[in-house]
Parts: C-alpha cells; sequence; structure tokens
C-alpha cells in the first residue's frame, strides 16, 4: 500500500505590527527566517505554501509538513521585524490536519 | 490536565500601573497563568502589592521578581540578605566569574542569567555543580537573541546549547521565558518551546522548562515566605496552648 511520505499540516497565523501587503512577501519572509535558522535543506524539507492571506485582518494560513512543522514554528516565532526592520510579530493561533477543520474554529481562535 | 504556562522575566520597561495592566492582559491572553515582571530592589511593598492587585483583576498569577545585577561577592550577598523576604523569585545577572560561582552557591537564588555574549557566561562545568547542589535554575530569555546581529546570534545559540547540556548533564533545572523588552516581543508559549529547540531541548522538556520548573519554584519559594514555615518539610500547624 503506498504511503505518504509527509502529511499537511495548516497553520492559521495572526500577523501583528507591520504586517506585508502581498502574501508573497509573508511568504518570502518566513522563508529568510526558515534559511536563516535551518538552512536551504530545512527549507526544502517544510515544504510551505501560503494558503491565504487577508492584510486587512492580518490573518494568514499556512501549510507544511508535518515532520518540519515545529521548525515552521520556530521560524515565525524568530521574527522581530519585517524586511524594512519595523517591528512584526507572527503568532501561530491554531495548526491543523485539514484546511476544513482549521477554518471551521480559526473565528474563536484568532479573535 | 493542561499546563500551567508562566513566563518570568517579562523584561518590559515599565511607568505606569496601566502598562503593567496591558502587559498582564497580554500574556493571559497568549495563555500564560503565572508571569513575573522583574523590578528593581528599590520597589516598595506599596508598589509590589499595586501590582499583584492589578494581576488578579486580569486573572494571571503575578510573582514578584528582583533582578540583582552585583559587580561583587559582598554586594551579592548583602543584597540577598535584605531582599529575600521581600520577593518571590531572584534572578542574578552574573557579570563575572566570581558572582556567578557565588550565586550558584547560595540557596537563596534563583535563577542565574548571563549577558548575552558568549565570553562573559560563566555557566560551566564548576557552576553546573554548584548550581545542582543548590537548586537554582539556568534562566534563558529567548526573544533577546533574535535581537542580536546574525553573527553574535549563532555564536551565542552555540553556547547556550553547551550550557543547555551541562544543565542536563548535572541536574541544573532549566527555565524558559520570553525576556520581551517590549510588548511586541511575547510569544506564546508553545511558540517559545519550539524555539528552544535550537537550544537542543525537546519539545516536552521545553514545555515543563515553561511550566512545571518555573511553577514548583515558585510556589516552593510562596511556602518558605509563609509565616508558618520553619524549615522544608517543617511549618506551624497550630500555636498556643491547645498543642499536645
Amino acid at each position: 500500500m503506498p504511503v505518504r511520505p509527509y502529511r499537511k499540516r495548516y497553520l492559521a497565523l495572526k500577523l501583528e505590527g507591520s504586517r506585508p501587503e502581498e502574501g508573497e512577501e509573508l511568504l518570502a519572509l518566513v522563508l529568510d527566517a526558515l534559511v536563516e535558522l535551518f538552512g536551504e535543506s530545512g527549507a526544502a524539507g517544510a515544504r510551505l505554501k501560503l494558503i491565504e492571506y487577508d492584510a486587512g485582518r492580518g490573518l494568514a494560513i499556512l501549510r507544511c509538513s508535518h515532520t518540519h512543522m515545529g521548525l515552521v514554528r520556530a521560524a515565525l516565532a524568530s521574527i522581530t521585524a519585517d524586511r524594512a526592520g519595523k517591528p512584526l510579530a507572527i503568532h501561530v493561533v491554531d495548526a491543523s490536519g485539514t484546511l476544513r477543520a482549521l477554518r471551521k474554529r480559526l473565528p474563536t481562535r484568532a479573535r | 490536565m493542561s499546563r500551567r504556562f508562566a513566563d518570568l522575566r517579562l523584561a518590559c520597561p515599565l511607568s505606569s500601573l496601566e502598562e503593567a495592566r496591558f502587559l498582564l492582559e497580554r500574556a493571559r491572553a497568549f495563555g500564560y497563568k503565572l508571569v513575573a515582571l522583574p523590578v528593581g530592589p528599590e520597589a516598595t511593598r506599596d508598589e509590589l502589592q499595586a501590582l499583584k492587585a492589578a494581576a488578579d483583576e486580569v486573572g494571571v498569577d503575578l510573582a514578584t521578581r528582583v533582578d540583582l545585577t552585583p559587580g561583587s561577592r559582598q554586594e551579592l550577598l548583602s543584597a540577598l540578605r535584605h531582599l529575600r523576604r521581600r520577593f518571590e523569585l531572584i534572578g542574578v545577572f552574573c557579570r563575572s566569574r566570581e558572582v556567578a560561582r557565588v550565586a550558584a552557591r547560595d540557596r537563596r537564588v534563583d535563577l542565574l542569567l548571563f549577558p548575552l555574549r558568549p565570553r562573559q557566561r560563566f555557566f560551566d562545568h564548576s557552576g553546573a555543580e554548584l548550581a545542582s547542589g543548590s537548586n537554582c535554575a539556568l534562566e534563558i530569555p529567548l526573544m533577546p537573541l533574535f535581537r542580536l546581529p546574525r553573527a553574535e546570534r549563532i555564536a551565542l545559540l552555540g553556547r547556550l546549547r553547551e550550557e543547555v547540556s551541562l544543565a542536563k548533564r548535572y541536574g541544573v533545572p532549566v527555565v524558559l521565558s520570553s525576556g520581551a523588552e517590549e510588548p511586541m516581543l511575547m510569544r506564546r508559549p508553545r511558540e517559545l518551546a519550539y524555539l528552544a529547540s535550537l537550544l537542543g531541548l525537546s519539545l516536552e522538556e521545553a514545555l515543563n522548562a515553561l511550566s512545571e520548573v518555573p511553577s514548583s519554584m515558585v510556589e516552593r519559594n510562596r511556602a518558605k515566605l509563609d509565616p508558618s514555615f520553619i524549615a522544608p518539610g517543617i511549618r506551624v500547624v497550630r500555636w498556643g496552648r491547645d498543642c499536645p
């Protein structure tokens, strides 16, 4: 029976401070932090994908592999500023194995 | 049972009670049940009572904490004599080997802190052995690490890994705290626990360093500060003629 090499994990993020305007900027910021702490090998294994980003509310959903979720969460916590040096904090408010469950819980968790 | 998370070092400078209340509310929203805001040795009992009252209103448990920065052995011992009965937690910022040795050996010290420069950190084999005998913990504030330039951070992370490994070897408790110098640097307990993987701690060890270790330290000290405390394991249960 074929076995998946990794399972998906969805992280609900809440951004505080100087939020990036575009999703690409946010993803680049997270990738930079991941590469800085764990190298390109760690970043490659994380299989990051930004599912959605609402700059106005400062909410985002990020997908990663379950094997690298700890690394991704460490990288997210280590971000203290955006590329211009303005203060930024990214908090993981929830994590789930399915997007549906995450979206269902998000309104209560992201308050 | 859910963990009772603690952040024993919210190091934001406070100018008013409102700012303290804001920090405490933020800490509670992040899931902390126990918080310490380090104050100076000159803080009065009234100021500490006001902070405790604000924490009660917000719904978090506040441990009173003072951080000492002694320049010599005499300064440290004198400060400990005056302050031990006033504060629930005493942290010592060790800037010299002499102070680090005395602080590690003294049972009145709860937390050992070191500067962010690897060469000025004096937590070695001897320090770890002394600390293991006196029950004081090695405190690692995590967030200031990420404000350092890259080269300094890499050097410090290497040094911290060695210290954590020494602490594990000698059975010295490790306490993780945010060390947040501004509210934006505060992080949820699980985020700090994942960050601690950089120091060679497993997730379980990191969660303990953010919950069980600090909570039990505060409880032990509160028991010691209680007027009925005589010695570890001995306390006054009843006074007066009704004692058999």
